[in-house]
């Protein structure tokens, strides 16, 4: 059966000219995992906000919606609340109460169901999301990721067939994501439940999809199983950036389907190996020049530094060593909650360590995890004025793509836009140290590219970036020099190549991929390396 | 039995009004006295020796505070100890009158102290939840949105601090930095309360008929307690009503109707107060017994 048939001729929303919504036609089988993937601005969240009555977006709608077979606006309330989740992508702004198991039973109390059944339906919802040790916290104890997990509990503890999913991951950390679309996935494989989701950067939760949907300036642009995404059509670029590398490595020698996951790829080069149809190089990457014999330059140097937040609570950074280069692109990476962001914080002079030596040579400026914290004014243009004048700002606006956004509120923009605003609004500091806490997260792909430039030329100028991130390919692609943070601690510096190749985990598909025959840790380097016969 | 902390919210409250409505009462002495100390050692053994920190910097201060306000402010008694310059009395009386006051007021904060302990917010939604929906949603919220504007507020003093734009001014300018933070935060909130309320119509809020789900079950334990504090509630209403807890203090000290008889009133105001030093104790002992079987094993 259907679940959905979709048919909007025209959607405008009130008080605009503008048409968000323009001839869309598709339907969604039951128990279908469909993606809708588009640049940001591109009409998703309306299309998506479309599909559940309490949730539409008001304004001139021309077309027809239908629900298993009935008109969507003559599915009553009730049945569309029990049969139609929605999860958006703030995870702070959805939830209604300060526990989590208030949170997750408010949908079930709102349907009328006996507390004995609500009881059953949260813990067993609990026990499928692997959250239940959550069950008794309060959700401002929660990390981004644990947040959105107990917004989703909240929808599956009312057992829903139908779940619409607003870019949940957008305000999450890469390993959040993952796992955020791991449960999914589960409820859509284990319960069949149908599963509509929105993003911007659907690279991750491609392997999980039955087919993607693309979205231009609220048409529909394309539309392929994730398999075949590389042969449709792409004028913006935008499919190529978020295709996984496994694509990318293999679409010059494949026809057909292309392998979505490391495992796939591996076989396929394996098959082609062995049949004969390629060859791959086996010789390394030149690596970078040995400057043991020069004199260094530090920005940052920390000796035996330690720091805890509370007197009487325990150290987050214990007798570190770290000495980052000047000129140079640093990087720290490492498990969730591990302090990296705390010892970001002690580099940019925000707390001073409790015993140790830091020496920070040059003015700092910190983007943090949040980056609406460095926004409070009204709109961002008015954001960006307090440190720079009117030329910088529109400079700098010209740079990060936010022309458009200047005269907006902060609170009111996409995740993405307000990343490179608070990205621009860093560099407008002037600093000679850049540290930058999780950069590219919620950032459209296309405009990750043009970063990594931005932080090329940054450095390229003798200025130093001290970074921390879980985006393997934005560091493979940047950094100079990587460390790993655990037990409040660094391991030693590396070259950013040397610790992509000798890591197993924090690591590129790339790298995985090729490791066995050389050490490429891009898409790119990898094509180097592979020679069609 | 389980400890007070763990019972009942509905029977919590009911134990906690009959406890607060005496020691507001009763201005007795001995029920004073009974309320100091009972309230202290409750509190002791909900949140241990460091409430004791709590006893010396705000109830002992208060006590001395109102009885030499109320010594040298009221000039009624029949006792006179000295005359003020002005031709005032100082009487013994009003210092009596002020020292029971302090006292019951120490004991009253105190009540509240542990009250506030173990009536969580999960209890209060859960006792509003249940007769005003309504209120007990907004309550939520509004103990979700405090602690989180508080969050937020720190988090852009530290971000903004991160790139130099705050604290390196002086404290006007970051006074004045702070405000306008703080003004933002509150809109924000408004902002993210239109994306709240999607999230809650969209769950079904609004619908008829909807249910309360609580984490709390009345146990037999909680049958017990609230017997025996409804009994004993009772029996020292009928003292107080009675007359067994009368008191002058003006013009002159007298405890009226303190006898044998009036020693059962105080007994039974003792054991309402110890009820929950009485469940708390029992399963120490409990636990006791039970290392004391495991270790022999």
């Amino acid at each position: 059966m259907e679940k959905y048939n979709i048919s909007i001729d025209s959607f405008k929303y009130a008080l605009s000219e503008k048409e968000a919504l323009n001839n869309i036609s598709l339907s969604v089988k039951e128990g279908e995992f469909v993606i809708i993937a588009g640049l940001s601005g591109s009409s998703k969240t309306t299309l998506i906000r479309m599909l559940k009555t309490s949730i539409s977006p008001k304004g001139e709608f021309s077309g027809k919606i239908e629900f298993e077979g009935r008109n969507l606006n003559t599915v009553p309330f009730r049945e569309q609340t029990e049969k139609i989740g929605y999860v958006n992508q703030f995870p702070d702004a959805q939830s209604v109460s300060d526990s989590v198991w208030h949170e997750i039973s408010f949908g079930c109390e709102n349907l009328g169901f006996p507390p004995q059944k609500i009881r059953m339906m949260c813990g067993e919802t609990c026990a499928q999301l692997g959250i239940s040790d959550l069950w008794n916290r309060k959700t401002d104890t929660l990390s981004g990721g644990e947040k959105q997990l107990v917004n989703l509990a909240a929808v599956i503890a009312m057992a829903p067939n139908t779940l619409l999913l607003d870019e949940p991951c957008s305000n999450l950390d890469p390993s959040s994501s993952e796992k955020f679309y791991d449960a999914v996935d589960k409820l859509n494989k284990e319960q069949g439940i149908t599963v509509i989701l929105s993003e911007h950067n659907p690279e991750y939760p491609l392997r999980f999809a039955d087919r993607i949907i693309f979205l231009d300036s609220g048409k529909i642009s394309g539309e392929a199983k994730p398999q075949n995404i590389m042969s449709t059509e792409d004028k913006t670029g935008f499919i190529k950036a978020v295709a996984p590398d496994s694509m990318k490595i293999l679409n010059p020698f494949l026809s057909g389907e292309l392998p979505l996951t490391v495992r796939d790829a591996e076989n396929d080069i394996e098959k082609l190996l062995s049949e004969n149809k390629i060859s791959v190089s086996k010789s390394c990457f030149p690596k970078p020049e040995n400057d043991s014999g020069q004199k260094k330059e530090y920005a940052i140097k920390l000796k035996d530094v330690s720091f805890r937040y509370e007197k009487k609570g325990c150290n987050i950074i214990e007798n570190t060593t770290l000495s980052v280069k000047k000129g140079k692109i640093t990087a720290l990476v490492g498990a969730n909650g591990s302090g990296k962001s705390t010892l970001l914080k002690l580099c940019a002079k925000v707390y001073k360590p409790q015993s140790g030596k830091l020496t920070v040579n040059g003015k700092t400026a910190l983007l943090p995890q949040e980056p609406l914290s460095l926004f409070f004014k009204q709109t961002i243009e008015d954001n960006l004025k307090i440190s720079a004048d009117e030329k910088e700002v529109y400079e700098i606006s010209e740079k990060f793509g936010i022309k458009n956004i200047l005269s907006s509120n902060p609170f009111d923009v996409s995740g993405g836009e307000i990343q490179r605003a608070a990205a621009a609004k860093t560099f407008l500091a002037k600093p000679d140290i850049l540290i930058l806490d999780e950069p590219t997260k919620g950032m459209d792909k296309l405009f990750v590219s043009d970063f990594e430039k931005i932080l090329r030329d940054f450095t390229d100028s003798g200025r130093t970036v001290l970074l921390v991130t879980h985006d393997m390919k934005f560091l493979s692609e940047t950094a100079d020099e990587i460390c790993f943070f655990f037990d409040k601690n660094v391991s030693g510096l590396l070259g950013a190549r040397e610790f992509l190749y000798e890591s197993r985990f924090f690591t590129t598909d790339a790298c995985k991929i090729m490791r066995k025959y050389n050490d490429a840790v891009t898409a790119d380097e990898a094509l180097k390396k592979i020679t069609k016969i | 039995m389980k400890r007070f902390s763990d019972t009942y919210p509905p029977v919590a409250i009911i134990y906690y009004v009959f406890v607060l409505v005496f020691s507001l009462s009763a201005k007795h002495p001995v029920y004073l006295a009974i309320s100091a100390v009972c309230s202290l050692a409750c509190d002791i053994s909900y949140k241990g020796i460091d409430v004791l920190k709590t006893f010396v910097k705000i109830c002992l201060p208060a006590v001395v505070v109102i009885t030499l306000l109320n010594g040298f402010t009221s000039h009624w008694g029949e006792t006179v100890l000295f005359k003020m310059k002005g031709g005032n009395n100082i009487c013994l009386e009003p210092f009596i009158y002020g020292f029971v006051t302090g006292i019951d007021v120490s004991a009253v904060i105190l009540i509240f102290d542990s009250f506030n302990f173990i009536f969580t917010s999960d209890k209060l939604i859960f006792v509003l939840g249940s007769k005003a929906k309504n209120t007990g949603a907004a309550v939520t919220m509004a103990l979700r949105e405090i602690p989180l504007i508080g969050r937020r507020f720190r988090e852009t003093r530290e971000a903004l601090a991160g790139i130099g734009e705050y604290g390196s001014d002086g404290r006007k300018k970051n006074f004045m930095l702070s405000a306008s933070i703080l003004a933002s935060m509150i809109s924000r909130t408004v902002e993210e309360s239109v994306i709240r309320s999607d999230s809650m119509i969209s769950r079904g809020w609004g619908l008829k008929k909807s249910s309360r789900y609580g984490k709390f079950i009345f146990s037999f334990s909680d049958r017990i307690i609230l017997c025996f504090s409804v009994v004993l509630a009772l029996i020292t209403a009928a003292g107080l009503l009675s007359g067994y807890g009368e008191v002058i203090y003006n013009p002159y000290f007298e405890m009226r109707k303190t006898d044998a008889v009036s020693l059962i009133f105080f007994i039974c105001y003792f054991l309402l107060l110890t009820v929950p030093l009485i469940f708390n104790l029992s399963e120490v002992v409990k636990y006791k017994k039970f290392d004391k079987i495991s270790n022999c094993q």
